[in-house]
């Protein structure tokens, strides 16, 4: 263990050598050209000025170094240039985060903590600052499942650490926060289509305008389909295994159950102060693990739908000096079935979710005396339709419909600091009222400290909570062997953060953080030995400390370089010592963009080196290193973007970690070496 | 345990490797993908070019031309490298101020979005200089400013508000009305 330390150590001090090396060589041969290149733009005439494309990294002019967290960034430069194909792609990347996929869902963990089957309620995705969590089981999607098609999305902050003194629940280990972009961004027609392996095809068209009169509008639709892997192989339902399961058919190969397909459209208008937002994605999936006890293996009725949509209008006014006033009201829509073969070839299980929630949000934010500003906000949510029904079809038994309505509203306050040049204070307090449980207050302080331009320190602290769903709180039916628990307590957790971000030259950032996270009042689902149902209870505790060290190199020239390293060497259920299941003591990643024809041609790597993950049943899977590769050419010829990816490059075979539904399967299997071609339009 | 160190050298010769390339590319790439404030930059002293201003704004014929930027300096050295140049025969000057006391003299004032919430405070101070009002943030014309950036496909465009530079004493020439994606 020491030695493995030791050796990545060594890695990260050799490879910060290196970038250090190369980052004073670039700043040496670019700081002349980059001013005389500026003059030298300046003779250009306005129409040619007019036809430059730049990189609009700048387009923002909010500075992360000064928001109460660590921020991470992504724009939609990376996704085209990275060949990142959906969300789960994009947080592969990024520091301190895994996604593990069970071929039904994927599921987001955040330094040292992810449950396979939590349907991401941990943490909170924001699209346009639109709540994504839906209020049933709080599930929030991040792959083809997610609700916006990649070529949609301007911008992606991922906030660490906890957030629900600002946006309440779900915002446990991260906000995951989505800017969709602009009509002007797209400027005509945008025709996308994309092919891959494993029959895997993808199209998108979008049509995006600034009107006359300055009003804008986007409308936007896609599709994709693949047949996945035919042939899964799972040695635990394999029959020549001696310990395979009693379902064990079929060689232990699922033959044609990884189908999956996505239909998703979106709409934006936006005038002055109004923005008019719709979304809407359908996915539908083959499930080939057998998983919630499935009566028999390699069945292909075993399927799920997914569907999610909202409507959502935004007022957003600045009125006078530092004052900003903001309006939303939305309505959301979340249902669901999964068609479950219990009894091979007699019964099939049917269940449905179907979830309708309207709500209305306001906030001012105002800045007093150049020092402070405050953010004063409330929130009100009625959840008007939580269905849930389940029954078999033949012969028809009915074991759950139950309907209920709740609500809840919450009010928060911020106040934003400058207690001297170099001092920011932070701090905010969140009150949420539940009709179901009751009430949770969640605080926030952050104190950053910038004692020279190129240095920030963040000291952080913060609370957030996780609401009991409906599904935990009141799911009541003995003949399906589960009962409700209206006592439920909202999970907590407390964060502590020390947060280094060290800027070097103008090209090269580097970024320390420690980080301790304490969880109380988990909720699990166990079985009560007095009636032998499922129920959940508040139980566990756990605890996670780490440390993460990263090093970002940006370069006039379009070369970017990413380097980071995760270690979190305790991670564990806090009553029994035992360490947390699919949490890696180590992480790297590291990716470049390397401009190989200046802004035509692009090569770009990502690679992650993800460290042992424990497995719900002991033992562990093994480490595993996926390397993606993309060549992306912008303007290949007038117009056309053309990009070519491939994944897991060095077809690594490996599987992520099941959770205690997939039994007898400990890991899942992942995808070996796969690719895709993107040819997009502009019009 | 062989194996396992064996795994963490590929690991690291993978993530590292990049690095080594890239010291190769840099060198070979030109620094040409650019900022957005560098064309910005090219932006402003272009519309120089195509503004009168009344003989008033300038103390004598070889008064420089002073381009302004008050609040973040987002431009860094691009803007310096328009300190070479000349505008009908003037010599251009660039200043960096933090505050509305400081614009008086300045023929161009670009706001910096950083600086958008004390827009009117600017604008109030600006009564009776002819200043060419420049920004980019959201309904900058439409707020008072007399030209205002917008970004379309990774371009950079612009808008006018034609009255505001009227009420300022500066004409602006057809040519970059007509070059611009709305005129107020």
């Amino acid at each position: 263990m020491i030695r493995l330390i030791n050796q990545f150590i060594t890695t990260f001090i050799a490879a910060v050598f290196v970038v250090l090396a190369h980052g004073s060589a670039a700043l040496g041969q670019e700081a002349a050209p980059s001013g005389s290149n500026g003059s030298d733009l300046a003779e250009l005439n306005i129409e040619d000025l007019m036809n430059m494309e730049v990189s609009g990294a700048s387009k923002y002019a909010q500075k992360a170094s000064e928001a109460p967290s660590s921020v991470t960034v992504v724009t939609a430069d990376d996704i085209k240039k990275y060949g990142y194909r959906n969300m789960a792609d994009v947080l592969r990347s990024v520091r301190g985060f895994v996604v593990t996929n069970d071929r039904a869902y994927s599921y987001v963990s955040v330094r040292g903590f992810g449950r396979t089957g939590d349907w991401n309620s941990r943490v909170l995705i924001l699209v346009d600052g639109h709540r994504m969590n839906e209020i049933t089981y709080d599930s929030v999607y991040v792959a083809n499942e997610f609700i916006l098609d990649m070529d949609l999305v301007d911008r992606i902050e991922i906030i660490r650490g906890p957030s629900s003194s600002l946006y309440g629940d779900n915002a446990f280990f991260a906000v995951i926060s989505v800017t969709t972009k602009q009509g002007p961004d797209i400027q005509g027609t945008e025709v996308s289509a994309a092919a891959g392996n494993q029959a895997t095809y993808a199209g998108s068209a979008s049509f995006g305008k600034r009107l006359e009169g300055g009003d804008k509008v986007l409308l936007s639709g896609s599709a994709m389909s693949t047949e996945g892997n035919k042939h899964l192989y799972f040695s635990e339902f394999d029959p020549a295994n001696p310990a395979a399961d009693s379902r064990a058919a079929n060689n232990g190969v699922a033959v044609n159950l990884d189908k999956e397909e996505r239909q998703s459209a979106f709409a934006k208008y936006s005038t002055e102060y109004f923005t008019f937002e719709s979304a809407y994605v359908e996915r539908t999936r083959k499930i080939p693990t057998a998983s919630y006890y499935l009566a028999g293996f390699n069945d292909p009725r075993y399927e799920a739908v997914d569907s999610r949509a909202f409507l959502d209008v935004t007022y957003k006014k600045t009125a006078g000096t530092g004052t900003e006033l903001l309006g939303r009201l939305y309505y959301d829509k979340y249902w669901y079935h999964t068609d479950y073969p219990y009894a091979a070839s007699v019964t099939l299980n049917k269940d449905y979710v179907w979830a309708d929630w309207w709500g209305a949000e306001a906030q001012i934010i105002k800045k007093l005396y150049d020092s402070h500003t405050i953010v004063v906000g409330a929130d009100f949510q009625n959840n008007v339709k939580t269905r849930f029904e389940n029954y078999d079809i033949d012969p028809y038994f009915s074991y759950f419909d139950t309907n209920r309505r709740s609500q809840k509203w919450s009010l928060y306050l911020q106040d934003e600091s400058r207690l001297s040049p170099a001092v920011i204070l932070n701090a905010g307090v969140r009150y949420d009222h539940y009709e179901t449980f009751g009430a949770t207050t969640n605080p926030r302080a952050a104190l950053i400290y910038t004692p020279i331009k190129s240095s920030v320190f963040k000291f952080l602290y913060g609370t957030a909570f996780r609401a009991p769903n409906q599904y935990e709180l009141y799911l009541d039916s003995p003949t399906y062997g589960t009962k409700g628990n209206p006592d439920l307590n909202p999970e907590t957790i407390k964060t502590y953060e020390i947060v280094y971000e060290q800027r070097m030259g103008d090209n090269v950032t580097a970024t320390f953080s420690g980080f301790y996270n304490r969880i109380e009042n988990l909720i699990v689902q166990e079985t009560d030995p007095a009636d032998s149902l499922l129920v959940f209870h508040n139980h566990n505790g756990a605890r996670a400390r780490g440390v993460e060290a990263e090093l970002e190199g940006k370069w006039q020239n379009g070369l970017r370089n990413l380097l980071s390293y995760t270690y979190t060497p305790l991670a564990e259920d806090t009553e029994t010592h035992q360490p947390l299941a699919n949490s890696p003591k180590n992480m790297v990643k590291g990716s470049t963009i390397i401009p190989l024809i200046a802004q035509k041609l692009f090569a770009d790597l990502d690679a992650q080196y993800i460290g042992r993950r424990g497995l719900v049943s002991g033992g562990s899977t093994g480490s595993v290193v996926l390397v993606n590769a993309t060549l992306f050419s912008k303007s290949f010829a007038r117009n056309l973007d053309v990009s070519a990816s491939v994944y897991n490059l060095l077809d690594r075979k490996y599987g992520d970690p099941g959770g205690e539904d997939h039994l007898p399967l400990t890991t899942i299997p992942q995808d070996g070496r796969t690719y895709r071609v993107k040819l997009t339009y502009v019009f | 345990m062989i194996r396992i160190a064996k795994r963490i050298i590929v690991a690291a010769a993978l993530i590292i490797l990049p690095f080594f390339l890239v010291t190769g590319a840099g060198t070979g790439a030109r620094a040409d993908d650019l900022a957005e404030y560098q064309v910005k930059a090219a932006f402003l002293y272009n519309f120089a070019k195509f503004v009168e201003w009344p003989e008033r704004a300038f103390s004598g014929p070889d008064a420089p031309m002073t381009i302004c930027v008050i609040g973040d300096d987002l431009f860094g050295p691009a803007l310096d490298g328009l300190r070479s140049k000349t505008v009908k025969n003037r010599k251009v000057v660039v200043k960096r101020v933090s505050g509305p006391g400081e614009i008086g003299g300045c023929h161009v004032l670009f706001i910096s979005p950083a600086d958008d919430d004390r827009m009117d405070e600017i604008l109030l101070s600006l009564k009776g200089h002819s200043t060419l009002v420049v920004g980019d943030t959201e309904r900058f014309v439409r707020r008072g400013g007399m030209i205002g950036f917008l970004m379309e496909r990774n371009r950079v465009v612009f808008e006018i508000n034609e009255n505001s530079a009227k009420r300022a004493g500066l004409q602006i020439s057809s040519q970059l009305l007509k070059l611009a994606r709305t005129v107020y």
